[in-house]
């Protein structure tokens, strides 16, 4: 049977004072490494984030440009004049093309 | 390891805990020797799967425009949605309600869950509306996948010249086959990175260059001048119960297609209800026998080859005319004795040109024929280009030269034809026509077409004496409801029998009636070429063709601020 002899440790307080700052350095040394890294992550995610939002709003834009063609096309637009707006082409001599 | 004072039962215990140490260590750097030497390969394609996600961005096909920029077929994305079986808790019920949503056949979808298979299409590109109605069932085993889905916002508008794409986006007909290379163009794949929860990080920085997008299209065809075109044909083909038309606008100095028009029209949107023959742009595609309109190529020869000019006579056999066993009379039965050759195309009689033709010689004529470009392609930028049909001289009978002098036994296309009378109108100079203006990629000019010149036919001289008798044809001649306020009008008449069903001769009453011409006829800005087929109660190229040539002329100059010249 053997017993270990343990000597109790002053620790000095401006000792580990030191030791608390290294470790708190070290600490936000580490921080300051990865900080950057995870904003970055973050960033990533938000910015697929917004692609996937601006793919949809392309997407709704390429169809509004769609349905404007649609709606500009000239069969439509005579229809709505002269059947709602009343109006008729001119006949011949009510327009006068000037030569350039 | 130093244990000279410890006790022997302790050293045992201390030496077995270092074998189990041992032993330990031993086996996790045998799986580390294995996972990181021997199965390196393995491993690391596992990792990348786990972290790496391979992307297939979508094709995204080009837009076709027309000449101005505006939109004639536009792609975009679409959901398509599929199911996986075996995912499904409970087919049936999944079945009815997906078909009640996607209207689509449930007893198909029983029969498609019911087979071993882990991936079937439910119903490819649906509306955003569907695709969100399906979305908010959230049914496990119902998924979407995006495709491009083609849109033609402007319906049947020069619907045969554009064509149309498959389900697999991939054109069919029209400028979409003939340009589907450059308007789909598959892009590349791409590894994104992802994270545990399959998310992505570290998008692509060339995501926007990832994207597979085709080059633009624009057409040489302007949309007011196609859709006066189509609106102005297809009145004419519904007045005189008509089978169909065609109708060209071409610029006569350029060789530019401004509109080409087919009745019945074709919606590319809805590609499926149609039949297959109408999918044809026959301006390109079929060929007729052009009858009369075809005297004007033998009047340029003749002219060309000093063989007459406009104020020469010739007798035309008081309206029957016996040759190679054959009588040829005038049409509506007229009996003319002397015409002046500006009279003989004014009044398009055919013993007139067949006199004029017996003069000019069947070799002459040949040439100018061919010369004028019949017969042979003319590599227009659109697909299925017919040559039409120009029998070669060996194989002419006694009748071939009177017969082909007023457009019969010889077959053009639509395209043929105008292209022809531009060189006529533009000073004897044969264009190339084109269809397509430039292919572009994000608004920058990737590929230009230009006018090309095929050839001189004939001089300016001949050009300007044959306008003067197409002039005539117009003011005087058959043509008089061409007539238009303001502007001189060059053109001609045709009225052609059709060949009969059984190939032997000509059917009695069935007639393509056509008016060819260019306007104003000095300096001509355009040539319109409008065709009708078997009109019903009157059939001459004059009565039939002539009122709406008119009318697409009026309204396309306007269109063109093109000044009035004759002042009336």
């Amino acid at each position: 049977m053997y017993t270990f002899n343990r000597e109790r440790r002053n620790i000095n307080p401006r000792e580990f004072l030191t030791y608390s700052v290294c470790i708190l350095l070290f600490i936000t040394g580490v921080l300051f490494y990865i900080w950057p890294y995870i904003n970055i992550l973050n960033i990533n995610y938000d910015f697929e984030k917004l692609l996937k939002e601006r793919a949809k709003l392309i997407q709704s834009n390429k169809l509004l440009k769609i349905e404007m063609a649609s709606l500009k096309s000239l069969d439509r637009v005579e229809n709505i004049a002269s059947t709602q707006l009343g109006l008729s082409f001119p006949h011949e001599g009510q327009i006068v093309i000037i030569k350039e | 390891m130093y244990l000279g004072n410890i006790e022997k039962k302790t050293k045992i215990k201390i030496y077995l805990v270092l074998i189990l140490f041992i032993i330990g260590f031993g086996i996790v750097w045998e799986k580390i020797y294995n996972i990181q030497i021997l199965q390196h390969g393995k491993f690391l394609n596992l990792s990348n799967r786990q972290y790496y996600r391979t992307l297939s961005p979508m094709p995204v096909r080009g837009t076709i425009y027309d000449r101005a920029g505006r939109e004639l077929a536009v792609s975009v994305e679409a959901d398509s949605v599929y199911a996986n079986p075996f995912e499904l808790d409970d087919p049936y019920k999944t079945a009815n309600i997906i078909s009640q949503t996607l209207k689509v056949d449930s007893s198909r979808l029983i029969r498609e869950f019911n087979k071993e298979k882990g991936f079937i299409w439910i119903k490819r590109k649906v509306t955003p509306d569907e695709a969100e109605a399906v979305e908010s069932l959230n049914i496990k085993g119902i998924g979407f996948l995006k495709e491009g889905k083609r849109f033609y916002p402007k319906k049947e508008l020069a619907g045969r010249m554009i064509g149309f794409v498959g389900v697999d986006n991939h054109g069919l007909s029209g400028v979409e086959h003939s340009y589907d290379e450059q308007l789909m163009i598959n892009p590349d794949r791409m590894v994104i990175e992802k994270d545990a929860f399959g998310r992505s990080i570290n998008f692509a920085d060339d995501y926007e260059k990832s994207i597979g997008k085709g080059y633009d299209l624009k057409l040489t065809i302007d949309e007011v001048i196609q859709y006066i075109t189509e609106k102005e044909l297809a009145g004419q083909v519904s007045k005189y119960k008509a089978r169909g038309g065609t109708a060209i606008v071409m610029d006569p100095y350029t060789g530019e297609i401004l509109a080409m028009a087919d009745q019945p029209q074709f919606n590319p949107n809805s590609f499926g209800q149609y039949k297959e023959r109408d999918w044809r742009n026959r301006g390109v595609t079929d060929s007729f026998e052009p009858g009369s309109t075809f005297k004007m190529i033998l009047t340029a020869a003749a002219i060309e080859e000093k063989i007459a000019n406009q104020n020469d006579i010739f007798f035309c056999e008081n309206g029957e005319y016996e040759i190679g066993g054959r009588v040829i009379h005038e049409a509506k039965d007229h009996k003319y004795k002397w015409l002046t050759l500006k009279e003989i195309v004014g009044k398009s009689s055919n013993i007139g040109v067949i006199k004029v033709a017996q003069r000019l010689g069947a070799k002459n004529f040949y040439d100018y024929i061919l010369k004028f470009g019949i017969g042979s392609k003319t590599n227009i930028n659109l697909p299925g280009e017919s040559a039409g049909k120009v029998r070669d001289i060996k194989e002419w009978s006694g009748v071939s030269l009177a017969s082909i002098s007023f457009g019969q036994e010889v077959s053009v296309t639509p395209l043929q034809l105008i292209t022809a009378v531009s060189a006529i109108a533009n000073g004897g100079i044969l264009m190339k026509p084109y269809a397509i203006k430039a292919v572009e990629k994000d608004g920058m000019v990737a590929n230009e077409f230009k006018p090309e010149v095929v050839r001189r036919v004939i001089s300016e001289k001949t050009s300007r004496e044959l306008s003067e008798i197409l002039e005539y044809t117009v003011r005087y001649g058959t043509g008089q409801k061409a007539i238009l306020e303001g502007y001189d009008v060059a053109g001609k008449t045709g009225t052609a029998q059709k060949a009969s069903p059984d190939k032997k001769g000509y059917s009695e009453d069935k007639f393509i009636s056509s008016f060819i011409g260019y306007v104003p006829s000095r300096n001509p800005r355009i040539a319109i070429l409008v065709i009708i087929d078997e009109p019903e109660g009157v059939a001459w190229g004059g009565e039939v063709a002539a009122p709406a040539f008119r009318e697409i002329a009026r309204q396309s100059l306007r269109y063109l601020k093109v000044p009035a010249v004759n002042g009336s």
